[in-house]
């Protein structure tokens, strides 16, 4: 008996103490971290040409030099709202003014902070929550159309990057209502009249009418600016944003049981439907402007020139539709794609002949051209 | 006294001679002949060249757009395909070219191939206009007559011979919009039917594979690593090497002729263009210059 009484005290005292440790270890810091913790912003979005910012605010374990960094969504540094700060235990805040490291107004984009830590004994802790959030997909199936509003509206659950594909059960996309852009948390209302990208037919009309509503993640402390009139994001990229470094990769860890998009590492300048361009080049056209094929016709499509830097040298699969139906497909195809199109077997009269356009990394373009099919 | 140095120089010169053209490091190009495409005149129009030096030479003048040449083991012909889905052989030094003739005429035809005795062809078909799936079939080129090779329900693309002539390798793909990605992997068939397996098991797209000279190995694009590469499938131990590790697209590889080099298309360039390296470690992708205008667009080379 007493030597069963000895032995439970060692195991109730062993599991104390190992409680003890893990407590110690893990503590109330160990939200984010050992040093780190109680990440949050003060709000989902703000507009930094009205005056507003936002605060950052966190809880350090202990006193810290501190630096607060501003991602943009392609990791850029883009500000350093706090650069080794000496911050003490407790409660910190750090307001970012949505200005960049030269004090521009940064364009209405989707933001991120990184805070790094260093304590006086040399400890370094780095919160980033690229590393363990942000990128998780998932599909909106509930939502409201408004025919007579124009409008069409769901919720968001959570921050995150929303694409809205507006097609056909089985017949191609006719267009992207919205390309992965960044939304808050909460109602989205787009407004859409029905027509296709091209304004040649309603898309209301058709039985088939499918809309794909897919949004991914953002990461923890993500804030969305607006209100920027005067730059949009890819201007921005493009004068100023390579000189901006990168912020360093980290290793994710994240489940592995979720589905993460492989939009969420792309880049934000090429992660777009290209413009297409679709010609006839040996067609006459009709009193209304209409290309008229008759036999053997050639169907040019090529990348808009001011797209080409992009996706010019990309491999596409490119898919024809007639009047929606699936027509004819290229597997691996390239800008120019020249087709030769045997009319022959094709009815007579106005149609409409629509491509496809789609990168092997999920970038869709589309265009739409009525012709006159002519015997 | 000027004899030893020019016994060095000797030995030099008798050493620099030796090493030729069939020894290939990443900076020399080895023999033999390209085919490829370029973007002249708006679309893309068939060309070739020969290996060491010399300019492109155009052999098509087209609306549309040729594509995916490829060569005749004697280097006289090259089959190739139009984008209006028909198939052709051209006699290079006449340039006289004829279009094979299909018994159903409407289908689309693409990705040619010649058998090592140059007697056959594979060739990609899409079996119907409402159905998104092709097939590889033979056209005997004495007889005229077409058959097919392996029964598969899965679509397959870019056959490519062995060297035997009895088997060929190309790739299937497992699925595609259930996935959420074209899954496609490497099989390996008999021409005459009768048999496939699976080579390898990547859960990527694979695409474009090519025997070495030697059938030891099978060179092919994929995007294992995320992005597209060239990889090497060694037959022995079915290993697997990526070849160019880049950013960007490499595609479309083609062996040299004595099996040491891999021209490929890459767009690192800043356009499409032919690019060649060695097999062995450190080797460095080289650009192939076919035109004086750098700035024109190849694509789908064939090197023999």
């Amino acid at each position: 008996m007493k030597k069963n009484g000895l032995t439970g005290s060692i195991r109730l005292l062993a599991a104390i103490c190992f409680v003890f440790c893990a407590l110690a270890y893990y503590g109330p810091a160990a939200a984010s971290g050992q040093l780190i913790a109680d990440v949050a912003v003060s709000g989902d979005s703000f507009n930094p040409t009205a005056g507003q910012r936002i605060t950052l605010s966190f809880s350090l374990a202990r006193d810290a030099l501190v630096t607060v960094n501003v991602y943009d969504p392609d990791d850029h540094l883009i500000a350093v709202p706090a650069k080794e700060a000496a911050l003490l235990a407790g409660k910190n805040e750090v307001v970012w003014t949505g200005r960049d490291t030269k004090e521009r107004i940064v364009p209405d984009e989707a933001y991120y902070f990184t805070i790094e830590a260093a304590t006086s004994d040399g400890k370094v802790e780095v919160w980033d929550p690229t590393v363990f959030s942000g990128g998780v997909e998932h599909e909106i199936q509930a939502v409201e159309i408004s025919r007579e509003k124009g409008i069409v509206s769901f919720a968001m659950p959570e921050a995150g990057r929303v694409s809205v594909r507006l097609g056909t059960t089985g017949g191609p996309l006719f267009k992207t209502l919205s390309n992965w852009a960044a939304r808050t948390p909460g109602r989205v209302t787009l407004f859409w009249d029905g027509f296709d990208q091209d304004r040649l037919f309603s898309l209301w009309e058709d039985k088939r009418f499918k809309m794909v509503i897919l949004y991914f993640t953002l990461p923890q402390s993500t804030v969305i600016t607006f209100g920027n009139s005067d730059m949009d994001y890819q201007s921005y990229r493009q004068e100023i944003g390579l000189q901006q470094p990168l912020k360093p990769e980290r290793p994710r860890v994240v489940d592995p049981s979720l589905r993460i998009s492989p939009h969420w590492k792309y880049d934000r300048l090429w992660d777009r439907p290209p413009e297409i361009i679709m010609t006839f080049p040996q067609a006459p056209v009709d009193e209304n402007g209409i290309p008229m094929l008759k036999g053997r016709a050639l169907v040019h499509v090529d990348i808009a020139p001011k797209d080409k830097a992009y996706f010019q040298d990309m491999q596409y699969e490119i898919c024809f539709f007639l009047d929606g139906a699936y027509y004819a497909e290229e597997e691996i195809g390239y800008a120019p794609y020249n087709w030769v199109w045997e009319t022959g077997p094709v009815e007579a009269g106005e149609r409409i002949l629509t491509v496809n356009l789609s990168s092997y990394k999920d970038q869709l373009g589309v265009i739409s051209r009525k012709i006159r099919i002519v015997k | 006294m000027f004899k030893p140095a020019v016994l060095v120089l000797f030995c030099l010169l008798f050493l620099a001679l030796q090493a030729g053209p069939g020894l290939c490091s990443s900076g020399q190009i080895g023999s033999g002949l390209f085919a490829f495409t370029a973007l002249v005149d708006g679309n893309w129009e068939l060309f070739f060249a020969q290996a060491q030096g010399g300019t492109a030479t155009r052999l098509t003048h087209t609306l549309f757009d040729e594509r995916d040449p490829c060569l005749s083991p004697d280097r006289k012909k090259i089959a190739y395909s139009t984008s209006d889905g028909a198939l052709h052989i051209m006699d290079i030094s006449s340039r006289q070219a004829y279009t094979l003739e299909f018994e159903e005429k409407d289908l689309w035809r693409s990705q040619p191939v010649f058998s090592p005795d140059a007697k056959k062809i594979l060739f990609v078909e899409t079996v119907s206009r409402t159905q998104d799936y092709t097939r590889i079939r033979l056209f005997d080129l004495e007889s005229g007559q077409e058959r097919p090779s392996v029964s598969q329900r899965m679509s397959q693309f870019w056959p490519s011979f062995a060297p035997d002539g009895r088997r060929f390798v190309y790739a299937a793909v497992h699925c595609a919009v259930d996935c959420g990605k074209i899954l496609q992997e490497l099989w390996l068939g008999g021409v005459s039917g009768g048999f496939a397996r699976q080579l390898v098991l990547t859960h990527a797209l694979n695409q474009q594979p090519v025997f070495s000279p030697d059938g030891t190995k099978i060179a092919f694009c994929a995007d294992i690593s995320g992005n597209y590469d060239i990889w090497i499938l060694t037959l022995a131990d079915l290993s697997l090497k990526n070849l160019t590790q880049r950013a960007g697209l490499d595609m479309g590889p083609t062996w040299s002729p004595d099996g040491r080099q891999i021209a490929f298309v890459s767009n690192r360039g800043g356009r499409l263009g032919v690019w060649i390296q060695g097999l062995e470690e450190g080797s460095q992708a080289e650009e192939k210059s076919f035109f004086a205008d750098k700035t024109v667009p190849v694509k789908d080379v064939d090197w023999k």
